[in-house]
């Protein structure tokens, strides 16, 4: 699966990224609650944000591949996501 | 005392959910609302969380094992979605416990099937070699998957595995691990719209993610190495209790 090493690239970092903040914000927690608690907020942040930075640059893969079918899935994908999301921040 | 029944908590969600292809919130939710007394909807944010965790770190261990048809998984996604956004407009349309009665019975039945068959066609099917009148159901089975998910607040892994089982006819161990990194996609979108609303602990989060990553560590090696059979037939079990504890709610008897 060598054309998906882009993507699990972006998403290995972002998920050691996320543990390594999370583990920091757990020990400055018991230091100070402030810190900790926004160090370990950006990290959740950064872990749920993931998928969609991974979607991205899976469609940027296949476009320069000129795997159009693929790519148009993948956008359409993304699209919905962020569409969902933004409906469901609206309509809370 | 209370970290490290959380820490529990996640392991054995991460276990199941890299194990059969599931987010694991039907084990995160009841366990903290009865365990820990954490409000409803609170459970429900920190439980999407880790799904996500659950969902990324088992893709990064079956990638590695080729195990994941991310086309596949992509192309069905785009019903799921479209399943899904449908299904949360016109949750308001439908009562709640008609829609918890069918879908427990139709998940009863594939239950059945998924334990008692003893020779499901399995082949190393991708999307170029399947049947169109095999894309067709796949896509239908996912667009009511995401309805399913959108109305009634489900997760989509325990509805994705059968529907890669047994309409498209894909190997258990390719379901399992697509069907884990379909979830991610799913469930990312709505747990930053819980985080967005401040539903979660992000203490309490960090605890259940230690127990998941370790837990999808073990997890996802037992399915690399168990007999598909088996694995089908744990997934069996663990769906019938779902569908049958949706089937009861839906006919009103308490659960």
């Amino acid at each position: 699966m060598r054309e998906h090493r882009i993507y699990f690239k972006s998403m290995t970092a972002l998920l050691y990224m996320s543990i390594v903040s999370i583990s920091v914000g757990t020990i400055l927690y018991f230091i100070d609650k402030g810190i900790g608690l926004s160090t370990i907020s950006m990290a959740i942040y950064l872990l749920t944000l993931s998928p969609f930075v991974g979607l991205s640059l899976l469609g940027a893969y296949y476009l320069k591949n000129k795997d159009y079918k693929t790519f148009i899935n993948v956008v359409i994908v993304f699209l919905i996501a962020l569409l969902n999301l933004i409906n469901l921040l609206i309509g809370k | 005392m209370i970290p490290l029944a959380i820490v529990l908590i996640g392991f054995f969600a991460g276990l199941l959910g890299s194990m059969l292809g599931v987010g694991g919130g039907f084990l995160i939710v009841p366990l903290l609302v009865l365990l820990l007394d954490i409000p409803m909807h609170l459970a429900v944010g920190i439980s999407l969380t880790s799904v996500v965790m659950t969902s990324v770190s088992s893709s990064i261990i079956y990638s590695k094992e080729n195990l994941i048809d991310f086309k596949l998984g992509i192309f069905l996604e785009t019903a799921t979605a479209i399943g899904a956004l449908t299904g949360s407009h016109i949750a308001l349309l439908v009562p709640e416990n008609i829609l918890e009665t069918i879908f427990g019975v139709v998940l009863i039945y594939a239950s059945f099937r998924m334990i008692l068959s003893k020779r499901i066609k399995e082949e190393k099917k991708t999307l170029e070699t399947l049947s169109k009148k095999r894309i067709l159901l796949g896509l239908g089975g996912s667009f009511i998957a995401g309805m399913a998910s959108g109305m009634l607040g489900i997760g989509g892994g325990t509805l994705k595995v059968p529907i890669l089982v047994l309409l498209l006819g894909i190997a258990t161990k390719t379901a399992i691990a697509t069907s884990a990194f379909m979830i991610g996609v799913t469930a990312s979108v709505a747990s930053f719209v819980y985080q967005f609303h401040g539903l979660t602990d992000p203490l309490l989060v960090a605890f259940i993610i230690i127990g998941i990553f370790i837990g999808v560590r073990v997890g996802s090696h037992i399915t690399i190495k168990a007999k598909s059979i088996t694995l089908r037939r744990i997934f069996g079990i663990i769906l019938f209790i779902f569908a049958l504890r949706m089937l009861l709610k839906g006919i009103g008897v308490a659960v």
